[in-house]
């Protein structure tokens, strides 16, 4: 009887030390893979949004009817995109620290706008593009138009299916 | 019985000189902090790259002061507007102080424009809360909103401001 509750004891002991350096290593593991997604993801919408803007730039520098198309690749915890004041492309983005924005701003001279059909686009240059918020593989069409009420070119950026 | 008594008293007195000795190095392990396992644990300071965070450090009484380097790689001038300062304990962090912005040695007040490439010191005095105590490990988290000089509107307007959320642990030194 007593060698079998010694040999238990030394079970229980052994699996105790065991789960010790096991919980914190996987907790330690799990903060520093969750550090790194987020970096990840950082990274990867930087590029899409300067991407973008770069495009942006180049046809309306390019002239009224010039048109790139670019195939990018939308990672995940994208929460929605959308521009501001014509020249504002932004995505809002939850990370480990909560939900935050990473903003790419076009030269000031140079207004974009989506294919969003709603007035606050048209009048104040606040416009959706939230089909770039799902993860995966998208086209993406930048073109420069003349915009007859304004008289100016503009650039506009709408995913094509 | 008797017998094995003295052995086990022999067995005692034997090696009692190296029980003590364990107990000692120990006892001396755990005072110079090597049993401190927060040491282990990751201590960061997460900003989007937009605004890169170079340096950061929490220090306890007197002061009680939350300090961070940002560095703005945004690619804009932008207008600082505000700072606020928080984190999930049931007594939550609070710093009443308004923020000390110092950059490139210059003092600025809370309200600046910050231009691109520059880095700026960020200092929050007076902190509380339940875990902001001398080698406890705790978390800040941080927002920062903002708005760029050459967006129509700003900084007069709130309607084209941007908040940038940060997170920061470490230890409290």
């Amino acid at each position: 009887m007593a060698i079998k509750s010694q040999s238990a004891i030394e079970y229980l002991l052994i699996v105790a030390l065991a789960l010790g350096f096991i919980v914190p290593t996987a907790y330690i593991f799990f903060k520093y893979a969750a550090k790194s997604n987020d970096e990840i993801i950082d990274s990867q919408i930087t590029q899409i949004g300067n991407t973008i803007i770069d495009t942006a730039e180049t046809v309306f520098f390019s002239g009224e009817g010039a048109k790139i198309l670019l195939e990018l690749r939308v990672p995940k915890n994208i929460i929605d995109v959308d521009i501001k004041s014509s020249r504002e492309l932004i995505f809002n983005v939850l990370s480990e620290a909560g939900e935050r924005e990473l903003v790419f701003f076009s030269p000031a001279n140079i207004k974009i706008l989506s294919d969003d059909a709603s007035p606050e686009c048209t009048l104040s240059g606040d416009c959706g593009l939230s089909g770039l918020a799902d993860e995966g593989f998208k086209k993406i069409k930048v073109e420069a138009f003349f915009d007859v009420i304004d008289q100016k070119t503009k650039a506009m950026i709408m995913e094509v299916n | 019985m008797s017998s094995k008594s003295q052995a086990a008293l022999e067995f005692l007195t034997t090696y009692s000189w190296a029980l003590v000795t364990i107990m000692i190095a120990i006892g001396a392990l755990y005072y110079f902090g090597v049993f401190d396992f927060t040491r282990f644990m990751p201590q960061e300071c997460l900003f989007p790259s937009q605004f890169e965070c170079a340096d950061f450090a929490f220090v306890g009484a007197p002061t009680n002061e939350i300090r961070f380097r940002l560095v703005n790689d945004i690619g804009e001038t932008v207008n600082v507007k505000s700072f606020s300062i928080t984190n999930r304990d049931v007594s939550p962090l609070i710093c009443p102080d308004p923020v000390e912005v110092n950059c490139g040695g210059v003092s600025e007040p809370p309200s600046f424009d910050w231009d691109p490439g520059m880095d700026c010191d960020f200092t929050f005095t007076g902190c509380s809360g339940a875990t902001f105590q001398k080698k406890l490990r705790t978390e800040a988290d941080i927002s920062m909103t903002y708005c760029a000089i050459a967006t129509l509107g700003c900084p007069g307007t709130s309607n084209v401001d941007h908040i940038v959320k940060g997170k920061i642990i470490t230890v409290v030194n």
